[in-house]
């Protein structure tokens, strides 16, 4: 008979802890909508991130805890422990985000859970190792994500944004269940540990099989990440959600997708599948450069973001492709490098949405000429802006110039240069259309009136807590990269 | 703490405070960049004074370890360090930094809005510049280089003439590439010089450290890491320099630059930030990749005679004095590579008198012209002349800046030139011999734009004009009398670097 203290001490506890308290959460949070329909219920978001505190301090407490798994499907290990942190964090932002955003304009309140059981979902991706909880992690992120685009049903933009997205995230998940199906057919296993000693074998038997099986699922995972040519859906997407919501979908659902595409294709294809890396590492390079070129012409903010973050997931990508290359005692570098761009990005990606949205709310218009002079406007906000651009563009002393430099240091160790070299050239491409939102800011002669910009304290602390990571991240790096010292990332 | 790290440190503290202090006016913003500046200055005749004689390595050498980058090579860690020294090769240009630097600040308009920030750009730049020349580790150095870039991209984009913004995007475009270019051959030399010794046996451990680096190709002699790949690495460190440097054909960015850009910043552009190039050629290119160097030896001395020709024609055909000094200084760095390509003693030191010297007659000249601007509103050549007569004093440090630039003996332009051009003579004879045809042009160009300018029938709009005033006294003589010091007594700087310039020569040569 085990008692419930006992249960704290169990593997389940252990490995699925973030999981339960935000799960645990949600539910409260969607009891408690149904019964207080009336008033201000933003105290439901504050319940929501206390939860979210709660499930971050249980994941650093394992952050470099003994690999252990329940049922054979969920595991704890570094490479969980840390993306559940970065997964955590990112929601704590998003929800902070959402906090102002309700309270100026009348959402349904039911985003809040929506986000809790999305993140559930996305630790799942973190943290499971058997392909249909997985999936099933992946599903639930999408399904709410979809609702959480579309929420705001009076406006065209917004149900637009969220019918494109359902409809290629449906697309995404059937072409990677396809993939998977292949795999669990010639190997009659979804378990991953199962999985990665069998390779050899697949490889051996089914050789056209294994490679089919293996671009299904990147071109699935591929959908859900926005790579090029599978982005189309990120700008409409992106700019008709909530500025909130999208920087969701920007930081923690791409961070989620990272995780589990990098778990799921590294225990089935290391060995023998290991040259079929390669072909994400092509990917990798259109996804810059497209991104990045299609990134020049915009004059919408928001889309401007969506084609930046493609070219950044092309970024993300490019360790990503080397894991073929590296000996498995080399893929720690690869994972460090993964995890700090991924956390890099977050900050940086949450502070420019956040500024999007305050500008947006100013000015009424999504148009980057409703950036000049904000300067004048507010100093504070255009100086945060500046060092998010800066950083996104890559610029030294931001947390994304070391970003990039770690994972450029990575292609020259695996001798994948043109891949390094690609990732510079396309950041200098970068530097045309951030640089142009910097020139509208700084701009002498204002058009009208200069009106200053007042912001809520959420969003002050929101942009701050931003500007504080970019830039320790940046300066500091060791409050990261000293915590990734000597951890084994993999069972 | 070492003194090279505070002389980095100084401007920064400054440029920090000018963000954070409240209510600092013009005056007091003014004052404060200067007062860090000159603590850098005054710090880098202190090392100056005190360098050791006979000694090549670097000296007054600090490091902080920053962090550590975990499993990078071999699943080894590798630390990286804010480490900051000086050599022979980098202390003058260090000190030269800081001097113009100051200058610059101190011959800056008293009416710039936003001073504030003007200053903390300003004070960044020289911060980067001085952490260009000292940084002892490949990272340190790298985000100096950019710190460079976008705080001269801001002054540039803010305080520039009207039509300044595209000029400034065609700056940052273009010194971008070049230091992505520089970033990848720089860690890839990093890398391969690791990389060789790894082959050879011995434990190898990967390191960002410059004087280790150096250390590494000193004992491999260049013959360890891949050839090919040697070679890979400097044509790729070559096209970053060649931008950087905005030598033909990248180098339109320059006088696009130097039109649209305010004196002072024009004074810290063309006299400082376009000597980086050259001074990363002369570190990573000369010492690390010596073999290559030689091995495409003609290869730049040609396109340092292209470079000095083109530059000469094209400073001939300006309309516009400023861009005329752009192209003035293209055709003198021209020179550098010429002497550097020649890699003998007489070539690389030519190549630093050369270095010294244009970035000293580049802000000189620029001080000057932006004098007259302020005066006559223009440095558009057909509407100047006679301003002798208003203006003697102005008039008459623009001729000693122009005889000093195209090499009249006893200025520094005069020993700059001959040591390259002996330099250049002893390895490649007829190469430098075309190459000659830039000291008649350059006679011809300058001459041409004197006498336009301060010759001549009176203008109209040079009736009643004043002469220079104190603010413009200080700067004016002070660079004019280095200029003529170095051009008497050269070894004032020689002494410095002639043991480095052995010292590179002597690996692999």
């Amino acid at each position: 008979m085990t008692t419930p203290v006992d249960m704290l001490h169990q593997p389940y506890w252990l490995t699925m802890g973030p999981m339960i308290v935000v799960a645990a959460t949600g539910f409260v949070v969607m009891i408690l909508e149904f019964i207080f329909r009336k008033g201000d219920r933003r105290w439901l978001t504050v319940l929501s991130m206390l939860g979210v505190i709660a499930a971050l301090v249980v994941a650093i407490v394992h952050w470099s805890a003994k690999p252990a798994f329940v049922l054979n499907t969920i595991g704890v290990d570094p490479f969980a422990s840390v993306f559940s942190v970065l997964i955590l964090l990112s929601s704590f932002l998003v929800l902070l985000f959402t906090l102002d955003w309700s309270a100026k304009s009348r959402v349904a309140a039911e985003h809040t859970y929506l986000i809790l059981f999305a993140v559930v979902g996305a630790l799942a991706m973190a943290t499971a190792t058997d392909l249909v909880t997985l999936y099933v992690g992946l599903e639930l992120l999408s399904v709410a994500s979809y609702v959480l685009v579309a929420v705001r049903t009076h406006s065209i933009h917004s149900v637009e944004g969220g019918i494109k997205y359902m409809l290629m995230g449906a697309l995404g998940s059937a072409v990677l269940l396809y993939g998977m199906s292949f795999i669990y057919g010639i190997s009659g296993s979804t378990n991953l540990m199962q999985l990665s000693s069998m390779g050899t074998q697949m490889f051996a038997s089914y050789p056209s099989i294994t490679v089919l099986g293996f671009l299904l699922m990147l071109m699935g995972m591929g959908f859900k990440l926005s790579l090029v040519p599978f982005h189309m859906w990120t700008p409409d997407a992106y700019a008709g959600a909530p500025t909130p919501i999208t920087s969701f979908l920007a930081t923690l659902s791409k961070a989620a997708s990272f995780a589990m595409l990098l778990r799921m294709l590294i225990f089935i294809f290391n060995g023998p599948g290991a040259h079929l890396f390669y072909w994400a590492g092509i990917i990798a390079a259109v996804t810059m450069i497209v991104g990045n070129f299609i990134a020049l012409p915009q004059r919408n903010m928001k889309r401007l973001l969506a084609f930046s973050s493609v070219a950044q997931a092309g970024y993300i990508l490019v360790p990503f492709a080397l894991f073929g290359v590296a000996q498995a005692q080399d893929w720690t570098g690869l994972f460090d490098s993964i995890s700090f761009y991924l956390f890099a990005y977050t900050f940086m990606t949450v502070g420019a949405f956040a500024i999007v949205y305050l500008v947006e709310r100013d000015k009424g218009s999504l148009d980057s000429d409703a950036l000049i002079g904000l300067y004048q406007r507010s100093p504070w906000l255009a100086v945060a802006l500046t060092i998010f651009v800066l950083s996104l563009a890559g610029m030294p002393l931001t947390a994304g110039f070391l970003g990039k430099f770690y994972i450029f240091v990575d292609t020259l160790h695996f001798s994948t240069m043109w891949l390094g070299i690609v990732l510079f050239a396309t950041s200098v491409v970068s530097f045309f259309y951030y640089i142009g939102w910097l020139r509208k800011v700084f701009q002498k002669e204002p058009v009208g009136e200069v009106t200053a910009l007042t912001a809520s304290p959420v969003m002050h602390t929101l942009v701050a807590l931003c500007v504080l990571g970019t830039l320790a991240l940046g300066i500091v790096p060791a409050v990261l990269l000293h915590p990734l010292l000597g951890l084994t990332w993999l069972y | 703490m070492s003194l090279s790290f505070w002389v980095v440190i100084a401007p920064l503290i400054a440029a920090v405070l000018l963000l954070v202090l409240p209510k600092m006016g013009g005056g007091e913003s003014r004052s404060l960049s200067i007062v860090g500046t000159l603590v850098s200055l005054v710090l880098a005749i202190v090392m100056w004074l005190s360098f050791p004689a006979g000694q090549s390595g670097f000296e007054f050498t600090g490091q902080i370890h920053w962090f550590t980058l975990p499993a990078l090579w071999q699943a080894a860690n590798v630390s990286v360090g804010l480490s900051f020294g000086v050599d022979g090769l980098s202390l003058p240009l260090i000190a030269m930094t800081a001097f113009i630097s100051v200058l610059a600040m101190a011959g800056a308009k008293r009416s710039i809005d936003r001073p504030r920030i003007y200053y903390f750009w300003l004070s960044m730049v020289t911060a980067g510049l001085l952490g260009v020349f000292s940084a002892l580790d490949l990272f340190t150095f790298l985000v100096a280089l950019e710190v460079t870039l976008f705080a001269s991209f801001f002054l540039i984009q803010l305080f520039g003439l009207p039509g300044s913004p595209r000029a400034a995007i065609k700056f940052l475009i273009y010194r971008g590439f070049a230091t992505v270019a520089m970033l990848v051959a720089l860690v890839g030399i990093a890398y391969g010089l690791t990389g060789a010794y790894s082959t050879s046996g011995a434990s190898s451990t990967m390191t960002f450290s410059i004087p280790q680096m150096l250390n590494l190709a000193h004992h491999s002699a260049g013959g360890l890491f891949p050839v090919a790949m040697q070679g890979a690495l400097l044509l790729v460190l070559l096209l970053g320099v060649f931008i950087e440097e905005a030598f033909v054909p990248f180098h339109t960015w320059l006088p696009t630059t130097h039109e649209f850009a305010d004196t002072p910043t024009n004074m810290v552009v063309g006299g400082l930030l376009t000597k980086t190039g050259a001074y990363v050629l002369l570190r990573f290119g000369v010492g690390m990749l010596p073999g290559q160097i030689q091995h495409y030896g003609t290869l730049i001395a040609v396109f340092g005679v292209i470079n000095i020709l083109y530059g000469a024609f094209a400073a001939w055909a300006q309309k516009d004095w400023r861009r005329l000094i752009a192209f003035g200084g293209i055709s003198h760095m021209g020179l550098v590579l010429l002497g550097i390509a020649s890699f003998s003693a007489a070539g690389l030191q030519g190549a630093m008198f050369m270095i010294v010297s244009s970035g000293l007659l580049t802000a000189l000249l620029f001080f000057l012209t932006g004098a007259i601007e302020d005066r006559t509103k223009t440095v558009q050549l057909k509407d100047l002349g006679g301003l002798s007569k208003a203006m003697p004093m102005i008039s008459g440090f623009l001729l000693v800046a122009a005889l000093a630039s195209l090499g009249l003996p006893l200025t520094s332009g005069f020993i700059s030139e001959i040591q390259a051009f002996i330099g250049g003579f002893t390895s490649y004879p007829a190469v430098s011999f075309v190459g000659l045809g830039g000291l008649i042009l350059s006679a011809v160009y300058l001459l041409y734009a004197i006498q336009k300018t301060t010759f001549g029938p009176s203008a109209k709009l040079a009736e009643g004009l004043s002469d220079a005033t104190a603010r413009e006294y200080l700067p004016t003589i002070l660079l004019t009398a280095l200029v003529l010091l170095i051009g008497i007594y050269p070894n004032l700087i020689g002494h410095l670097f002639n043991l480095s310039v052995q010292g590179l020569l002597g690996i692999g040569g």
